[in-house]
């Protein structure tokens, strides 16, 4: 939401990266469905990723703007137009999703390239050497979940810094960062439970276990699981809208919200009672999904280091400490 | 068999590394460890105390932001590296929103979670004296706005580590119904207190057991202990250092 980064933060970063990691869930689920149906299958189809994801923003960005409350004096559809326009002519941002893309074919290949070899040994009772495979596709999808979290970090940094130059009550910087808590703590959780996964599916192949032993529920949760997912993905669009309704009701023209004159945002241009609700959803659902990652930390007795590099700072412990004596006085 | 439930109260003081209370209740529970080998002890906790530290903790950060906020508002040139003639404008700044806090009730507590952001912001300095106003105040802000997560992220992990057992509120209407019943002929003055010792009292009813509510609330839990226990025999409310006496 700063002056030059705003229009980076609501489009690129973490935003896009994140969608794009729903739509390669989505799409790696048809390339499965695909190669179960047809085992022989060893080519995954060529599929124009930037067009696909283009539409899909494309449509995303119509929902939300028919969705949030905006002043008269702009009509969605010119929103759109100024967003399209803008984006098209951002380098920066067509390398950032080139990029992506990009990534997001190799991560596609990798799993693809496993699916297949293992269907071909199961079907043929060959002996196939799957380790590298999975070395590299953990590597590759952890490094992936690791951009999304600090893009989430990089977004928190933003928010503070827009916090303290505006107006916006204390609520904003409390609720927006404990959203984006949730959703990198969901990130961290599905990246430990994906490794996992992989180690032991690599114990399956080299038959130091069966598959039946191995417990689908908890990966299943992170990666598949649809009510969760809800909660997660609607957590990231009502932080878009709410960030896409604070700077349309602070700028003058529908250019003005792609091409910020100021990072400084007064809740008092703003249709509060829609700010007010945008904020309660938020933090309803924040909590949900931070409770409900503490529920499963606490079934697999797990010890969560987040956030990390806090916690180890004596003074901050010290500090900390006290700041909750004094709440219990 | 008893089961211990610690109150929030007590559980912070647990969590929380530096807490003064600290050292009293670890060694109480470093001594119950027998006990907790030979099942004579079971340790509890609640979703419920879960979610009311949590919700502490985001009332501290928003009354810390909010100040922060003010204090920034206030200095100039917060882009440049602080030098000797800003750390003294940031010093009248805190000194000022200190005495703006005139609240008879809540004087004493906000003051002192002003003087705790100073010191946050000092620390940064001394670590790095080349940031600017900017960099430093972002940081706290930052810090304090994760408060809520930092510290049930605490709690679950000390739950973890030590076997303590988590209990969750039910969520069937007509079990919260029975709840309610038990909290409201509780009486107590919090309603936190009351839900979260109504709920303990339900779950001792359905495991047909009996247990200990450990609290330093004196003014409302503490001070009731006997009537409660007149009209739930199952459950008693007393202090850390009497759980012993208690046990079978």
């Amino acid at each position: 939401m700063g002056t030059s980064t705003k229009q980076t933060l609501i489009f690129n970063g973490f935003f896009s990266q994140t969608l794009d990691f729903g739509l390669l869930i989505k799409s790696r689920e048809e390339k499965f469905k695909q190669i179960i149906l047809d085992p022989t299958k060893k080519q995954i189809p060529k599929t124009d990723f930037t067009k696909g994801f283009d539409n899909l923003f494309q449509e995303i960005l119509v929902k939300v703007i028919s969705d949030i409350s905006l002043p008269k004096r702009f009509k969605p559809e010119k929103i759109v137009e100024e967003w399209l326009a803008k984006s098209k002519s951002d380098k920066k941002r067509i390398a950032i999703q080139k990029k992506q893309f990009d990534d997001n074919k190799e991560l596609l290949t990798l799993f693809g390239k496993i699916f297949t070899k293992s269907i071909i040994a199961f079907t043929n009772d060959e002996l196939v050497e799957l380790t590298p495979l999975f070395e590299q596709i953990k590597n590759k999808f952890g490094s992936y979940l690791d951009n999304v979290i600090l893009a989430a970090e990089d977004m928190k940094n933003q928010y503070s810094k827009v916090f303290l130059k505006s107006t916006l009550s204390s609520d904003f910087i409390s609720i927006t960062t404990k959203s984006f808590n949730a959703l990198q703590m969901y990130l961290y959780y599905t990246k430990i439970h994906f490794v996992e996964f992989c180690n032991l599916l690599v114990d399956v192949f080299w038959g130091k276990r069966k598959f039946t032993e191995i417990n689908l529920d908890s990966i299943i949760f992170f990666i598949a699981q649809p009510f969760f997912l809800k909660s997660i993905f609607e957590l990231i669009f009502d932080l878009f809208k709410l960030q896409l309704f604070i700077i349309a009701w602070n700028s003058k023209t529908a250019k003005e919200i792609f091409a910020p004159k100021t990072d400084v945002f007064y809740k008092e241009k703003l249709d509060y009672s829609y700010y007010q609700k945008s904020l309660n959803k938020l933090a309803k659902n924040s909590d949900y999904i931070l409770f409900t990652l503490l529920d499963i930390a606490y079934e697999e007795k797990r010890i969560i280091q987040f956030p990390d590099d806090t916690i180890e700072d004596n003074e901050v412990k010290k500090l900390i400490s006290r700041i909750v004596h004094l709440q219990h006085q | 068999m008893h089961n211990v439930l610690f109150d929030t109260n007590i559980f912070l003081s647990l969590v929380i590394p530096h807490d003064i209370w600290k050292s009293l209740i670890t060694n109480l529970l470093m001594e119950m460890k027998d006990y907790k080998k030979q099942s004579k002890v079971v340790f509890l906790i609640t979703d419920l105390i879960m979610r009311e530290i949590s919700g502490k903790a985001f009332q501290v950060s928003k009354f810390i932001n909010d100040q922060i906020r003010i204090i920034y508002n206030n200095l100039d040139d917060t882009d440049k590296p602080i030098d000797k003639k800003k750390i003294q404008e940031i010093e009248l700044e805190f000194q000022k929103r200190i005495l703006a806090q005139q609240n008879p009730r809540t004087r004493i507590r906000n003051r002192n979670l002003i003087v705790f952001v100073e010191e946050f912001i000092l620390n940064e300095l001394n670590e790095n004296s080349s940031q600017s106003i900017d960099e430093i105040f972002q940081k706290s802000i930052q810090f304090f706005s994760s408060f809520d997560t930092t510290m049930v992220t605490m709690t679950n992990n000390f739950v973890v580590e030590n076997g303590i057992n988590q209990i969750n509120f039910p969520k069937e209407k007509d079990t919260k119904a029975l709840i309610r019943k038990i909290g409201k002929s509780l009486n107590l003055k919090n309603y936190s207190d009351q839900r979260i010792l109504s709920f303990f009292i339900y779950y001792l009813q359905q495991q047909k057991e009996s247990g200990l509510f450990i609290t330093f609330d004196f003014g409302d839990l503490l001070s009731r202990s006997k009537q409660i226990n007149e009209k739930y025999p199952d459950v008693l409310i007393t202090r850390p250092s009497y759980i012993k006496c208690y046990l079978d």
